[in-house]
């Protein structure tokens, strides 16, 4: 190899590498570029479908509650809140597994906070929505 | 006459050898450099879009407040993938102490540093009389990955 082709051979070297890494640190923005931009289409379709959860609920005893899904997706029940004299009360659902499909309803039984008809009753769901009876 | 040749020789190859050292040189240096500044710039960029991607995961809502003399215990619900940590609260646009904790309010007794997904979580702040939900107010978060939340609250 002449010496002027030696020299072009490491500067075309040396010109590779650097481009490499140019191009390395590139693909990486562009990879959290995209993670982002997922991230943001998923918040916004968990938002879309927070905002179509619709339930009512009634008191149909002294201890029991029946929650009805008037949407048309499925909604889990992560907690009953009993707004008591004493504050709030958090109760799990306690007879039956806490989920409504499309237009279901369920019966749910709380016990252990008296008369439920003389508090306010509200679900919260999965989804972050609190309903309220009424 | 043979020694010349041998002269041209010595003169080519140290001729090369400046010339190799130079090229080398400036471009170890210009990668060194702008490879570095390049890398700086880009880990930034990488670090916001993090922050934004984290900030995007944190999803609370409010549930309920309940108030005695003292306190005012706001229960908050995180409905997202990430774990929240609220670095400052406002109660109408007053900040309050940082000296929050983070108690479940279906499990009794558990208690966290930041809101876990799907953790319906009970967080106290002391206040003085009146209660401020004798007229409603503010309740505004700000969180670790620079989430703002408001909420009127009556």
């Amino acid at each position: 190899m002449r010496n002027d082709e030696r020299g072009f051979a490491i500067v075309a070297a040396a010109l590779l590498v650097a481009v490499s890494i140019f191009f390395g640190i590139a693909a990486a923005v562009v990879v959290e570029h995209s993670h982002m931009v997922e991230g943001a289409a998923h918040a916004q379709q968990m938002q879309s479908i927070r905002s179509r959860e619709e339930l009512s609920l009634w008191i149909v005893s002294e201890n029991t509650v029946e929650v009805v899904n008037k949407g048309a997706l499925p909604s889990v029940i992560v907690a009953f809140l009993i707004n008591t004299e004493n504050g709030l009360v958090v109760k799990p659902a306690e007879n039956v597994i806490p989920y409504l499909g499309a237009f279901e309803n369920k019966t749910f039984t709380i016990t252990g906070e008296g008369d439920l008809r003389e508090f306010d009753v509200g679900v919260l769901t999965q989804l972050g929505n609190v309903f309220w009876r009424g | 006459m043979s020694l010349f040749k041998e002269q041209r020789g010595v003169a080519e190859i140290i001729g090369f050898l400046i010339v190799t050292t130079a090229l080398f040189g400036a471009v170890t240096y210009v990668l060194a450099v702008k490879g570095q500044q390049a890398e700086q710039q880009a880990q930034g960029l990488i670090d916001v879009m993090r922050e934004a991607e984290m900030r995007q995961g944190e999803l609370i809502s409010y549930v309920y407040t309940t108030d005695d003399e003292n306190y005012l215990k706001v229960y908050l619900y995180n409905y997202g993938a990430e774990n929240v940590e609220l670095s400052r609260v406002f109660i109408q646009g007053k900040e309050a102490e940082n000296n929050w904790s983070y108690k479940d309010a279906v499990e009794n007794g558990a208690t966290y540093n930041s809101i876990p997904p799907s953790k319906l979580v009970e967080i106290t702040f002391p206040i003085t009389s009146p209660s401020p939900l004798e007229n409603g107010f503010y309740l505004t978060i700000l969180t670790k990955h620079r989430g703002v939340y408001c909420w009127w609250i009556s």
